[in-house]
């Protein structure tokens, strides 16, 4: 009797764990077991969180097939003191398949502070986009408020849409970056940075006209190009900033003290 | 170069599907199997006919039609042509045979416009993506046990009937792994499907 337990356990165990092994196509949009809506409870979290009036977030991204290198990141990330929260600035994944936001998901939940996503050009391959929009946001533009700054992150992925205009989108952008009551600064947050070849050259100088316009805009933070990289393409006043890829094992620290703005890379 | 590899599968699978049967001189387009498979990364279902080739008849094409409904991630339909070897047979005396450990190769086809088989040169340099989204080659393993029909149902025209369970992998699965071999498991890069095959 006690055997036919045992051997009754081991079979179901045996079969719960094939269940997780079934795959139905690596271009599924989501699973049984694949998480939703991170984003939305994360900023949930990230609005709770109330404390000194310091902000500090890490910048990474281009988590794409770095699963060597993302233990480490997390580890690095999580002994950094007065992390209020972590951008994950597209490119999640390589090839835009399930498994590999599951596979890079699974490190970042590791993570103690909260975490956003935002899209990235390689996450618009194959179903990639659906698989974001159930895992992480259903809007590719969004944005936040914290401590007094807003945060907007948006889609730069213009070539994927063979630069017909929409991305990036202006009218949520000029909307974004209306002047409003009890924001001091504005970060923007996308992945491909307006330098580059990928982003729609017809909306470089209209998107740069939205930002500086504001006035209040500390600073355009990108990835994609897998080096950390500063320029000044519209004004002195608006840094276009590039992080490192986690591959490359960097990442950025953004703090906001005082409505001061200033940044410096960590390597791990 | 896209329209050319979408008509060839079609043609094939039409004429596979519908033409066969009365093609008395084309015997060899009728199908010797057909299966169904859940999972196994051709679909949450799939059909399939096959056929046995080598003398031994231990090698086994199969061309079969997969879809993932949209309650289960898709919605996705998926062709596949998968190819496997049987080396290893045990009888298993009157009651059938155990195919032990069965190495294949299989091909998918993603129909659908959020798919690639070549990049678009307007849109995209030389090279930009090096990857097709709408091909993807597999590596599998498989188990098999075919169990001998009973003689008073032999009329059926069902000799045996396999049960089979199946791992595989793909191209973008290996190559994410290879480069990760410290952190990523290799089993986490292998997915499982189960499925029924007459033998006829």
């Amino acid at each position: 009797m006690r055997l036919n337990l045992h051997l009754l356990f081991a079979l179901l165990v045996l079969l719960s764990s094939s269940c997780r092994k079934m795959e139905y196509s690596p271009n599924q949009k989501f699973d049984k077991y694949s998480p939703s809506n991170i984003n939305a409870v994360n900023l949930k979290r990230i609005a709770e969180n109330t404390g000194d009036d310091t902000i500090r977030f890490v910048l990474s991204g281009d988590s794409q097939r770095a699963y060597d290198d993302l233990g480490t990141f997390i580890d690095k990330v999580n002994a950094t003191p007065g992390i209020d929260f972590v951008i994950l600035n597209g490119d999640i994944s390589d090839f835009g398949l399930l498994q590999e936001f599951k596979w890079i998901e699974s490190y970042y939940a590791k993570l103690k502070v909260p975490y956003l996503a935002v899209i990235g050009n390689h996450d618009h391959s194959a179903n990639g986009v659906y698989v974001y929009q159930r895992m992480y946001s259903e809007k590719l533009d969004f944005s936040f408020i914290y401590k007094g700054v807003k945060f907007v992150c948006h889609n730069t992925n213009s070539r994927e849409y063979n630069f017909n205009g929409t991305v990036p989108d202006l009218n949520f952008l000029k909307k974004e970056f209306q002047p409003e009551a009890g924001v001091t600064g504005y970060f923007a947050i996308a992945h491909v940075p307006p330098t580059s070849g990928d982003f729609d050259s017809n909306l470089f100088a209209d998107y740069g006209k939205i930002l500086t316009d504001n006035g209040k805009v500390y600073a355009v933070l990108n990835a994609h190009v897998d080096k950390e990289s500063i320029k000044y393409p519209y004004t002195p006043n608006l840094p276009v900033i590039t992080t490192n890829s986690i591959y490359n094992r960097h990442f950025l620290v953004v703090e906001v003290v005082n409505n001061n703005f200033k940044f410096y890379d960590v390597e791990f | 170069m896209m329209l050319n590899f979408k008509t060839t599968c079609y043609s094939f699978f039409c004429i596979m599907l519908y033409a066969a049967p009365d093609l008395m001189a084309q015997r060899f387009l009728i199908p010797e199997t057909a299966m169904v498979q859940r999972a196994g990364s051709i679909g949450y279902n799939a059909f399939g006919v096959g056929y046995n080739l080598f003398t031994n008849k231990n090698g086994s094409l199969d061309l079969a039609w997969g879809y993932v409904p949209k309650s289960k991630g898709g919605r996705q339909d998926i062709f596949a042509a998968k190819f496997a070897y049987r080396p290893i047979n045990i009888r298993l005396r009157n009651f059938g045979t155990w195919s032990a450990i069965n190495p294949g190769l299989f091909v998918t086809h993603h129909p659908g416009g959020k798919f690639h088989t070549t990049l678009n040169k307007d849109q995209y340099p030389d090279g930009y993506y090096w990857w097709s989204s709408a091909v993807r080659f597999h590596l599998s393993a498989s188990t098999e046990l075919k169990i001998n029909t009973p003689k008073n149902l032999l009329k059926t025209g069902i000799e045996q009937v396999a049960l089979y369970g199946e791992f595989n992998t793909n191209e973008l699965y290996a190559v994410s792994w290879f480069k990760n071999r410290e952190h990523l498991p290799l089993r986490d890069i292998f997915k499982l499907g189960f499925g029924i095959k007459a033998y006829f």
